[in-house]
């Protein structure tokens, strides 16, 4: 899959024509300084939000979530996109940070991430806010 | 998880964080010290976001390389 590049422009069309991904609602100009970053979506989903930042030319991406099934449809998807390094793997935050070493490895560790999201259900839900 | 358990985590993946961090939580307020400390700088708060969903976007930007530009 030939993964295409958002203009400022087109991504403002984008928000207005509604169909931009709801978890980055309010911070979508995120997507605008997601080029040539590397970026970590905790509580990644699917990996939808994680496509969008890939879309906007982030050049490296670590995503994390407890849903499995979300997980593995992430993997697939961007399996089709090797332009982007990236990573998804399972991981219960809920037993703290050491679990996101345990998942990724050694690797993660090394690296700080230009762009951290935690715009997840479950980040909103630890703090006892309505899931979407 | 209680609210220190979530609190420290936070905190970790912020300390991570090389430019943005962005979060969504109702508690959002509560972070400003935590984020202040680590060198991170509130940019912006959606109010949208809150009115939708419940829980507001914000975002930290580390104070050396905060830019011009407006977020959200």
């Amino acid at each position: 899959m030939r993964l295409r590049l958002f203009t400022r422009k087109q991504l403002v069309n984008k928000r207005v024509a509604g169909f931009h991904n709801n978890r980055l609602d309010g911070a979508t100009d995120l997507l605008l300084r997601a080029r040539d970053a590397s970026v970590l979506d905790v509580g990644m989903n699917r990996g939808l939000v994680s496509l969008e930042f890939a879309g906007n030319g982030a050049r490296l991406i670590h995503g994390c979530d407890a849903y499995e099934e979300g997980v593995r449809t992430a993997r697939e998807i961007f399996s089709d996109i090797p332009q982007v390094k990236s990573q998804f793997e399972i991981v219960d935050l809920t037993k703290g940070e050491q679990s996101l070493k345990d998942a990724f490895g050694k690797s993660i560790w090394e690296i700080r991430h230009s762009l951290v999201s935690c715009t997840g259900s479950r980040a909103a839900t630890c703090n006892g806010s309505r899931t979407h | 998880m209680d609210q220190e358990h979530i609190n420290k985590l936070v905190s970790c993946l912020a300390a991570r964080t090389k430019h943005y961090f962005a979060y969504r939580a109702r508690t959002g307020d509560a972070y400003e010290p935590i984020m202040n400390k680590l060198g991170l700088k509130r940019v912006h708060y959606s109010e949208i976001a809150e009115y939708h969903y419940g829980a507001p976007a914000i975002v930290w930007e580390r104070k050396q390389i905060q830019s011009k530009q407006n977020i959200g």
